[in-house]
């Protein structure tokens, strides 16, 4: 511990938002729709701006933190703060959390490939040939990494124009009157859309590997603010597309507003959707992996490469161990659950911590 | 070690494209259209049209029917009888029969909506008559499908049909301030869609004949290219207006407890066809703009009587009125809706009545 990481590892300080960008949109923003609109209907739009203005502030007590100790990661601050056993405790913590982020999000997208295009794929083969992909990518190193992030951000964005179609059958009356419902709605609703913005909490991980760190925070909260964008000018198109009522009953909506493009050449879109949709999940994916056994390395001095082959068996055996979507959704629910916590209790805390023990080693 | 590597990577890469089923386009029978009958003793009646692409570019069209009490059942018959596996993905055109309609379609409708393969672009329509009849004609080259598809295209298009597809169909289901509509499809000797089937929920509960449908139309949507009749009193067609552009605005009234709903209609069209022996001038035109006017008039009186009689809500307007009023209550509103004050004002401007004096 305590090496630092060499500058020729570094990435660009604009990288950083694509890393922030490209784990935080995944398979959430296809189907977030239905599930903020329970507790505040259709003014859960502006629920999406107060997520994401918490999700700022949570940005900026991160970097209140990591700018204080340059070159070190969570894993090294943990122990500052708490000591070896509990320090490594809550890191082991974090990369399991790490590690499920990721299993959730391949196998929710493998779902959705289930669904909608080959009801009959093997889970085995597509895990398999996903897995190999990122372990590809995470052997390239960070920078590669971040590369993949850029790319996974840059390349499916031209999907942003398929919002347009949609406005053929657009319902504006749909939005009004807004503000009819409590802020307690609203609030309860913008607890639900925090779950769409998680996995920033890696920028704990790779911070040390970026250059002039101090000057990334900026970044940072641009990746958030167009994270924003893309999340409400989604959830705006499908309000005016479908009814209240009508939203509710369906799992996917963003798919489901790709259904009504039709064009010469292609009878139905969702399949180039589904299909660009790799280049989301990808990034997602190999980021929270990587994050997760860089942890390791740094606690407990394990070799990287080793920790991945044994996460990608561990992937895989659980994924065809644990079958039926209702309890795919189960352990969906736990991560993202434990993921709200760890986000809006935990680095709070930590900055409270943080700024007591900064405090008093200033004091001595 | 790295030739077996890549070796590996190639297999897995290769082979995965064998997993997934085998499904040609050339070796799926293609289901088009779809109708929905009832038989004599009650039971549900599927009939399909498939179209069979032949080398000489014509389109030959095989139909299937059979009868079940769930749509799976009916298609699993049916996929006993066809050559090749039946396939959903390019459904064109759904139709039921007025007597399936009256018992409710959301069923049947939920079947299509749940299925992925299935576009939300697909029509439905209610057909007066059995849909059987409509999906065995001959139609030229085309196949039935594909035929009554563009049937429906163009009078959308043209405005001479508000448009309606089972996206739409579905969103005024679930809406709490509308009811959904379907166009109605007439046999006779040749098949026409030209009325509108009203719905309360999913029952087919009344229709608006073939003269209110423009009228219907300019009173739910924006539209253009349309054409309308002027008659005179005896029944007569005396003038036709085309092209017209028609946008609607719909007014509460200042106090929004106690609605007076106006509906403002304003048509722009050319006047390019009239029966009479006079020169046109401004005054003429003057006149049939006002004549224009009141027969629409009467006739959105006419269909708003029908609505409210029937209490349906085709129009939207308790979405509208959801949107001005905060404290919107679906069952006040389907108490209030019978009696409220409607009226339509439609405004009418001739532009111009082509390049001739």
């Amino acid at each position: 511990m305590g090496k630092h990481v060499p500058d020729y590892f570094k990435i660009s300080p604009f990288l950083t938002f694509f890393l922030i960008t490209a784990v935080q949109v995944g398979v959430g923003i296809l189907s977030f729709q239905s599930i903020i609109v329970e507790p505040a209907g259709y003014d859960a739009w502006i629920s999406i701006i107060i997520a994401s203005i918490g999700v700022h502030i949570l940005i900026f007590m991160m970097y209140k933190i990591l700018n204080q100790e340059e070159h070190k990661d969570i894993f090294d601050i943990q122990t500052m703060l708490f000591g070896k056993w509990i320090g490594k405790s809550l890191g082991v913590i974090t990369c399991v959390y790490f590690l499920l982020m990721s299993f959730v999000a391949l196998r929710l997208y493998i779902e959705i490939i289930q669904v909608w295009m080959f009801p009959q794929i093997s889970l085995l083969v597509v895990g398999t040939v996903f897995l190999l992909l990122v372990l590809y990518i995470i052997n390239g190193g960070f920078k590669v990494i971040a590369g993949i992030c850029f790319l996974g951000v840059v390349i499916p964005l031209y999907l942003i124009l398929t919002l347009i179609f949609p406005l053929e059958f657009a319902y504006y009356d749909n939005l009004k009157p807004v503000l009819n419902h409590s802020v307690i709605e609203l609030l309860l609703s913008a607890q639900k859309m925090t779950l769409s913005y998680l996995g920033f909490s890696t920028l704990f991980v790779y911070y040390p590997f970026l250059k002039e760190p101090k000057k990334t925070q900026k970044f940072a909260h641009f990746g958030v603010a167009f994270t924003t964008f893309l999340y409400v000018s989604t959830a705006i198109v499908s309000f005016l597309f479908y009814d209240e009522e009508q939203i509710k009953t369906v799992i996917w909506p963003t798919l489901g507003i790709w259904k009504i493009i039709e064009m010469p050449f292609v009878e139905r879109f969702e399949y180039i959707g589904i299909s660009s949709w790799t280049l989301v999940i990808l990034p997602n994916i190999t980021l929270t992996l990587w994050a997760s056994s860089r942890g390791m390395k740094r606690m407990f001095n394990v070799n990287q490469r080793k920790t991945l082959i044994v996460y990608a068996i561990i992937i895989i055996t659980v994924m065809l161990t644990v079958r039926g979507f209702d309890n795919i959704d189960k352990i969906s629910e736990l991560v993202t659950r434990f993921g709200f916590y760890y986000v809006f209790v935990y680095i709070p805390v930590l900055c409270i911590i943080h700024f007591i023990f900064q405090k008093v080693r200033e004091s001595k | 070690m790295k030739k077996i590597k890549v070796m590996i990577t190639l297999c897995l890469l290769l082979l995965s494209g064998c997993s997934a089923s085998n499904e040609i386009v050339d070796e799926l029978a293609l289901i088009s259209a779809i109708g929905f009958d009832l038989t004599d003793d009650n039971k549900l009646q599927g009939t399909i049209t498939v179209p069979n692409f032949q080398s000489d570019k014509t389109v030959t069209t095989e139909v299937f029917t059979e009868t079940g009490t769930l749509i799976q059942e009916i298609e699993a018959k049916l996929n006993s009888e066809a050559n090749q596996p039946l396939a959903i993905g390019k459904l064109e055109v759904i139709l039921y029969n007025e007597k399936v309609a009256k018992q409710g379609i959301r069923k049947m409708k939920d079947v299509f909506v749940r299925d992925p393969s299935v576009g939300s672009r697909a029509r439905m329509a209610v057909v007066e008559g059995n849909t059987k009849d409509v999906l065995t004609r001959e139609y030229w080259t085309h196949g039935a499908g594909l035929y009554l598809a563009e049937m429906f295209d163009q009078n959308f298009i043209n405005g001479r049909m508000p448009q309606s597809n089972i996206h739409l169909f579905t969103f005024a289901l679930y809406s709490k301030g509308m009811d959904p509509f379907l166009p109605l499809v007439s046999v006779g000797k040749m098949v026409k869609i030209n009325q509108i089937a009203l719905f309360k929920e999913d029952k087919y509960v009344g229709k608006l004949p073939e003269d209110k449908t423009f009228t219907f139309h300019a009173m739910k949507d924006n539209f253009q290219d349309a054409t309308y009749m002027i008659k005179k009193e005896q029944g007569e067609v005396s003038a036709a207006v085309n092209n017209i552009m028609s946008t609607r605005t719909v007014d509460f009234g200042e106090n929004i407890k106690d609605p007076k709903i106006t509906i403002n209609i304003r048509l722009e069209g050319i006047l390019r066809e009239f029966k009479t022996e006079e020169e046109v001038d401004k005054q003429k035109v003057n006149k049939i703009e006002k004549q224009m006017e009141d027969q629409m008039e009467q006739e959105a009186k006419e269909i708003i009587q029908t609505l409210q009689e029937l209490n349906v809500d085709p129009l939207g307007l308790g979405n509208k009125y959801r949107g001005l009023n905060r404290n919107f209550d679906e069952k006040k509103w389907d108490e209030m809706y019978k009696d409220l004050d409607i009226t339509a004002n439609v405004n009418v401007i001739i532009r111009e009545f082509g390049i001739r004096r």
